[in-house]
């Protein structure tokens, strides 16, 4: 065999005893010098490999700049990869409890530019301009001449403009994409929810104090406000605002077992999708949590169901309203005065101040104050979002301010408190917290504390009496035939630098339906509401928020399919035998 | 001179030594491809699921309440919003539309003869030879079905004068 090794050129033979050797060394230098060229092979290889095979993809990808961007994103946002380890880029989404969004973060195209990368400064302020009408040409040549390297254009691009933009075809323009957050429901879904700022930062209502959760967790935030009834309830504040000429309106609609807030309204109220200049003005105020009012002759309510559960007395017991009050300087005084000794449910049917005033002398001051402190009216509440006012008491609160007190006067609350706690006393005495964020499963049971603040007996006495005043007293338009609605009123008078104003009032009402099995209490308030044509010259409760209220409720009756029930007893009948008028207005 | 032999075990290292580098290539090019279509993947589905909350808040945004209740005013003039009293426990509770003296309680049977009376002749020959049958939910009736129309449209035009 002959053997063809790249040596054979060479003539040179050696021949003799050493040969052998010769040849072995020979062997082994083509070893080595195969081993060279394998390692020389696998070099081109890896070349041929990164350069013609990787490369040709690398730039096959490159077309598609946005997807790589997307795969980096992605990467980076960690879900995918199990790498919690960064901070999610976007914002969690909030819903009310159907699943409608009230915020959520889409992804948007920033305008920046680098000016050392600007062909034509003048041209391109120019078509800048063009596209952006409220951009004067001057500032933005000014911007894209200037020395930075980053400068911002414009933040948060719809589609067509980024698309005009890129037909600008100017390198030095460069797009940033980040998310942007979105309300869906513009104003309506108001204060609970709040705003962020430009860099999606929380900065009121849910999107403020669950800040740190939303930046970090992908979960959508539930929530237990009910959009549909956020709508009727904000539609029928405004009328009622509108046609009385109020300055400011606030309404809630809760779940008196729960406590969950299912609408919230507070107008005049602001789009969280617009810019926000001055957040202190009177748009951003949430007046449900905020806003402490005298709330007037609703805090009766409280009044009578402290007699009824601490003092027990019989419904036949009287109070002399036949004349004034006069404690100190003050004069306690009816509107519309009976002027004769008033039965229990004679009093709160036609909103008498005396009787009331008598009540709480009943109750004593401690009895009366405690009460209200069992009711949480007394301190600033636990809610879950941060724009929480507490209440205004009277200190030192001395004797007349027991008084006064039991008519709402000279004790200032927030709607929330005075809706929870309404809830509180129609529900079977169990004390309601109210809450914005829904629970499910376990959370919800766990927070199950059960407290009674009123026995049951009570609670049964006052719902008859708050139906009394529906059926015959001054809310008899909040009254839907079937659906069984009970309330209270209050007109009080504003108290403006320590003075209380003859025309300037809040006109409140709270309502309760079915008040047979109390299910959602209804809360309207209308503040400075002005007398109208239609309402003889009244701007009272009466008139002003309680037919608002019948509105209300007639319009989220059907919406949770509740069906009029117009044969079942009106459970303030039996109270009827202690009633001998049938007035009073407000 | 002793002769320079490859042995045969060498020879089979080498060629496993190849072969391996070969498969080695192969599969690093293979894992390549899997990764550049993977990313394509995420990338895609990154895209699609930016797309759904675009539609999602759309969705949302032109189902506001107001919105609605305003197209509704303006477009459904006579679709009011459900009163308490609309609601009832009984389905038997709601009245019977009532009777004109001279109606017949029987529903109004609507007849494709009369109707056809006023086109032209040859598309009643069309109605009669097409038999009734109800549309079926099949998927190969489709073909037939449109064979057929095509059938009696061409026989149709036959018969025109």
């Amino acid at each position: 065999m002959s053997r063809k090794s790249p040596f054979s050129n060479l003539s040179m033979r050696i021949m003799g005893e050493k040969s052998g050797t010769l040849t072995f060394a020979r062997g082994r230098i083509v070893l080595v010098a195969t081993l060279f060229l394998l390692f020389y092979v696998l070099i081109a290889g890896r070349l041929v490999d990164a350069i013609l095979i990787e490369g040709y993809w690398r730039q096959h990808q490159e077309g598609s700049e946005q997807k790589k961007e997307a795969v980096l994103d992605d990467k980076s946002s960690g879900t995918l990869f199990g790498q919690d380890n960064e901070k999610a880029p976007r914002r969690a989404d909030i819903v009310d409890r159907n699943g409608v969004l009230l915020a959520t973060s889409l992804k948007t195209a920033s305008l920046h530019a680098d000016p050392k990368l600007i062909l034509d400064a003048a041209e391109t302020a120019k078509g800048l301009t063009h596209i952006f009408p409220d951009m004067t040409y001057g500032e933005t040549l000014k911007k894209l001449q200037s020395d930075k390297r980053f400068v911002w254009i414009r933040r948060n691009l719809t589609p067509n403009e980024q698309k005009k933009i890129l037909e600008l075809g100017e390198p030095g323009l460069v797009f940033d994409y980040s998310y942007r957050r979105i309300y869906p429901q513009g104003s309506l879904s108001g204060h609970m929810v709040g705003y962020t700022d430009i860099d999606g930062k929380g900065l009121g209502g849910v999107e403020r104090s669950f800040n740190k959760l939303l930046e970090t967790s992908q979960d959508t935030l539930e929530l237990t406000l009910d959009m549909r009834f956020q709508h009727v309830l904000r539609r029928e504040v405004k009328k009622a605002m509108t046609d009385f000429n109020g300055i400011a309106g606030s309404g809630i609609i809760m779940d008196v077992r729960s406590g969950e807030v299912l609408a919230a309204t507070s107008l005049p109220d602001f789009d969280p999708n617009g810019k926000i200049d001055d957040p202190s003005s009177s748009v951003m105020f949430n007046r449900n949590t905020s806003g402490v009012y005298e709330l007037g002759s609703t805090f009766k309510i409280f009044t009578t169901a402290a007699l009824l559960d601490r003092v027990h007395p019989s419904f036949n017991k009287r109070y002399d309203a036949s004349s004034p009050i006069h404690e100190g300087n003050h004069i306690i005084h009816d509107y519309h005065p009976e002027n004769r000794p008033l039965t229990i449910p004679e009093i709160f049917m036609v909103s008498s101040n005396i009787g009331t005033a008598h009540m709480a002398q009943d109750i004593g001051t401690e009895g009366l104050k405690k009460f209200f402190a069992d009711l949480g009216l007394m301190s600033k509440p636990e809610f879950e979002i941060e724009e929480v006012g507490g209440p205004i008491i009277p200190r030192p609160w001395s004797n007349i301010n027991t008084l006064t007190a039991s008519y709402g006067h000279g004790i200032a609350v927030t709607p929330l408190q005075m809706v929870a706690a309404v809830s509180t006393v129609v529900n079977g005495g169990i004390k309601v917290k109210p809450i914005l964020v829904r629970r499910t499963g376990e959370s919800a049971s766990q927070n199950s504390e059960k407290i009674q603040v009123v026995s049951k007996e009570t609670s049964l006495k006052m719902r008859q009496l708050l139906r009394l005043v529906v059926a015959s007293g001054t809310a008899r338009k909040a009254d839907v035939p079937g659906y069984m609605i009970g309330g209270k009123t209050g007109t009080a008078q504003k108290n403006v630098h320590g003075r209380y104003v003859a025309d300037k009032r809040i006109a409140a009402f709270v309502g309760i339906f079915p008040v047979n099995d109390p299910q959602y209490a209804v809360f309207v308030m209308v503040d400075e509401p002005k007398p109208n044509k239609d309402s003889y010259g009244y701007a009272t409760a009466g008139w002003v928020a309680v037919p608002a209220t019948g509105r209300i409720i007639s319009g989220i009756g059907p919406l949770i399919g509740m069906v009029p029930d117009k044969e079942s007893e009106d459970i303030s009948e039996p109270l009827r035998q202690f009633v001998s008028t049938s007035k009073g207005e407000h | 001179m002793k002769k320079f032999t490859i042995r045969l075990p060498s020879l089979l290292a080498f060629i496993l030594a190849i072969l391996l580098g070969s498969a080695l290539f192969w599969v690093s090019q293979q894992v390549q491809q899997l990764e550049r279509a993977k990313n394509n993947l995420i990338a895609e589905k990154t895209n699609e699921e930016e797309g759904i909350r675009v539609l999602n808040a759309e969705w949302d945004y032109l189902n506001r309440p107001d919105r609605l209740e305003t197209l509704v005013s303006r477009h459904l003039r006579t679709l009011e919003q459900t009163k308490p009293e609309d609601l009832l426990y009984d389905a038997k509770a709601v009245p019977e539309p009532a009777l004109e003296e001279d109606e017949n309680p029987q529903p109004v049977m609507v007849s494709t003869e009369t109707s056809s009376k006023a086109t032209k002749p040859a598309k009643k020959k069309i109605i009669d030879t097409s038999p009734a049958r109800p549309i079926e939910d099949k998927q190969s009736n489709g073909a037939d079905e449109f064979n057929h129309v095509l059938d009696t449209i061409t026989a149709g035009e036959k018969d025109e004068p």
